[in-house]
């Protein structure tokens, strides 16, 4: 039981990572590789606002959400609008420089230094117990938060006009425009809601494991990536299915005692799935037209 | 038929002097072991990118996982070489590397089937990602920690890294504009196009796969030569990006522009580390050329290079000399 607290744990970071990486796609079929990295960079937002400025959860909840955002709207400014009517694989060359240079410039001397960091504590810590299984109030807050925000965005998704318009753009690119919808705003928009909750994301992750590089985006992001796949990329219910799913495989394998090979379990079922149902578990197959 | 010979012959010229002035320079000591090393690093990045750029450019099939490919080729090469350290191995070590990697790329084809896009890639990434956690719990070659080769310096020779280029980009190029490649760009086109016309797509794509893998696993067992050492991260995704970084950065689709790209990017990475050498005299230079500006610069270069040239430096234009007879003509 206690390892299902942990998988839920992990889960709800993949899945409000997978969420960015599925709603960009969704939008403009575009595999967003710098996606990790903008959660790396929330965490190390986390670490210097608790760290430097003793804030507390809300005080870093903001920050992290803010600065997160920001640097999604940016990247997309800068790096993928210019690119927007170019092959998409020049795209994603474009993340992969995003990415790297993130990470590598988070990892400068000057700016935050390529050795891990240790975020101090900076939630309160009571331990409660239900029926043998124990919850600590961190891990409480992380399950509280992920799905308030994941209820939230499919109230946003199905309700409200710009998610009416999200949902228009990924389905017919092209007629958007003509409705009177202005397409770049929409594609704003979701870059923004996804960097935020891999804001959230990232200050989730560190208070269950208080550590950031500048590295760790790589992993994370990719597993959350695989999430979206898996669960049927485009589909955000699909990517959050998907998150707990392979959070709950990974656990388990640690659990017994196969932990070197827990990173293979993800990639193993993401091609299964591929292989079985390309579309994912929850996604619509497209037939092609010829 | 005469203009075609002198052609050949320039080309050969030209050949001779990119070989040659390198081992000149180098045992007359005016280019360091470094620079050399540099060169040698080009060449099997170069077989790489050209193979990469088979797989993707001109068949279509979009993988992200060449690294896996060049770390079969790499860790089966080195296995063999290490029981047999001598000349009469290397090639037949060699060779079996690349014939796993592309048994692999044979295993990799066959999803093709049912994968295309995206999809393939993510798939191929995956692939890539099993095995280097498969080679971690290898403990016959060193697991996480690394497998050491025990054979010094012995290959490490530039006409032997010169000779395997030049070779295998030129069979690459002899398959890119023989009936094969015409089929794979049929294929990479419109498959369903290809498919009414009589082109068995799936076995094209397949053999795209084999053919691109078994060039990938010699530029691997090239990079074991070249480090003497392997370790399983430097075969994981990440450098498979880097590859498709070549391939992009140079122009999808041509295999100059492969070429190209390999030497850009080996370029931009090393060409850093000799900066900084020269940047000590300018003291506000000299601070921000550390290594570990290093990716930071490459990475912007790279994304002004793709915001300004979203086709790739060679825009999928080829160099005269990589061109095939019927494209000479027009």
């Amino acid at each position: 039981m206690q390892q299902v607290v942990n998988a839920l744990m992990l889960g709800s970071v993949y899945a409000l990572i997978a969420l960015g990486y599925t709603m960009v796609y969704g939008i403009i079929r575009f595999i967003n590789f710098a996606h990790g990295d903008v959660f790396m960079v929330a965490g190390y937002i986390v670490f210097n606002v608790v760290a430097l400025l003793k804030f507390g959860f809300w005080g870093a909840l903001f920050s992290a959400v803010m600065g997160a955002m920001l640097l999604g709207v940016i990247i997309e400014r800068v790096a993928y609008r210019p690119l927007r009517n170019a092959p998409k694989i020049s795209l994603l060359i474009t993340a992969i420089g995003v990415s790297l240079f993130l990470e590598n410039f988070v990892a400068l001397p000057v700016v935050m230094g390529s050795m891990p960091k240790v975020v101090p504590s900076f939630i309160p810590v009571s331990v409660y117990s239900i029926a043998g299984v124990r919850f600590t109030s961190a891990q409480l807050i992380i399950l509280g938060t992920a799905i308030v925000l994941m209820v939230l965005l499919g109230w946003f998704i199905r309700s409200t006009k710009l998610g009416r318009a999200m949902r228009a753009v990924s389905s017919d690119f092209a007629a958007v425009p003509l409705m009177g919808i202005n397409v770049d705003n929409v594609i704003s928009t979701a870059f923004a809601i996804g960097s935020g909750l891999a804001g959230v994301g990232g200050l989730l992750y560190v208070i269950v494991y208080p550590m950031v590089d500048p590295f760790m985006g790589i992993m994370i992001g990719t597993k959350a990536f695989i999430a979206a796949v898996v669960g049927g990329i485009g589909n955000i219910y699909g990517a959050v299915a998907g998150a707990y799913l392979i959070a709950l495989m990974e656990v388990a394998m640690v659990a017994a005692g196969y932990s070197t090979w827990r990173d293979a379990v993800a990639f193993g079922l993401l091609i299964l799935v591929l292989l079985v149902k390309p579309s994912g578990l929850l996604g619509k197959f497209q037939k092609e037209k010829v | 038929m005469e203009r075609v010979g002198i052609k050949k012959l320039r080309f050969l010229v030209l050949l001779l002097i990119v070989f040659l002035v390198p081992q000149i320079l180098y045992g007359t000591g005016l280019i360091s072991p470094y620079i050399l090393s540099i060169l040698m690093e080009i060449c099997f990045f170069c077989i790489s990118a050209v193979s990469l750029n088979l797989v993707f450019g001109i068949a279509g099939q979009f993988s992200l996982g060449q690294a896996a490919f060049m770390g079969v080729g790499a860790y089966v090469f080195g296995y063999i070489i290490n029981q047999f350290p001598n000349w009469w191995m290397f090639f037949p070590a060699l060779i079996t590397g690349a014939l796993a990697s592309a048994f692999l790329g044979y295993l990799v084809g066959l999803p093709t089937l049912r994968l295309k896009g995206d999809y393939l890639g993510i798939a191929t990434l995956a692939l890539n990602q099993i095995f280097v956690v498969v080679i971690q719990n290898l403990n016959v070659v060193g697991g996480a920690r690394g497998f050491i080769l025990n054979i010094g310096s012995t290959f490490r020779q530039w006409w032997l890294f010169f000779g395997i280029a030049v070779l295998s980009v030129w069979i690459m190029r002899n398959v890119v504009y023989s009936n094969w490649g015409r089929t794979m760009v049929a294929v990479r086109e419109d498959d369903i196009a290809a498919e009414s016309v009589g082109i068995d797509t799936t076995r094209t794509k397949i053999w795209a796969f084999v053919i691109g893998a078994f060039f990938a696993g010699i530029a691997g067992g090239l990079s074991a030569v070249y480090s003497g050492f392997l370790h399983p991260s430097s075969f994981s995704f990440i450098q498979s990006f880097n590859y498709m970084v070549m391939v992009i950065m140079g122009g999808l689709g041509s295999l100059s522009g492969s070429l190209v790209g390999a030497f850009v990017y080996v370029f931009l990475l090393e060409g850093f580390r000799l900066a900084k050498d020269w940047a000590i005299y300018f003291p506000l230079l000299a601070s921000i050329t550390q290594n570990e500006y290093r990716i930071v610069f490459f990475s912007l270069v790279l994304i002004i290079i793709m915001l300004y040239a979203p086709k790739g430096i060679m825009g999928g234009k080829e160099f005269s000399m990589l061109k095939g007879k019927e494209l000479e003509k027009k």
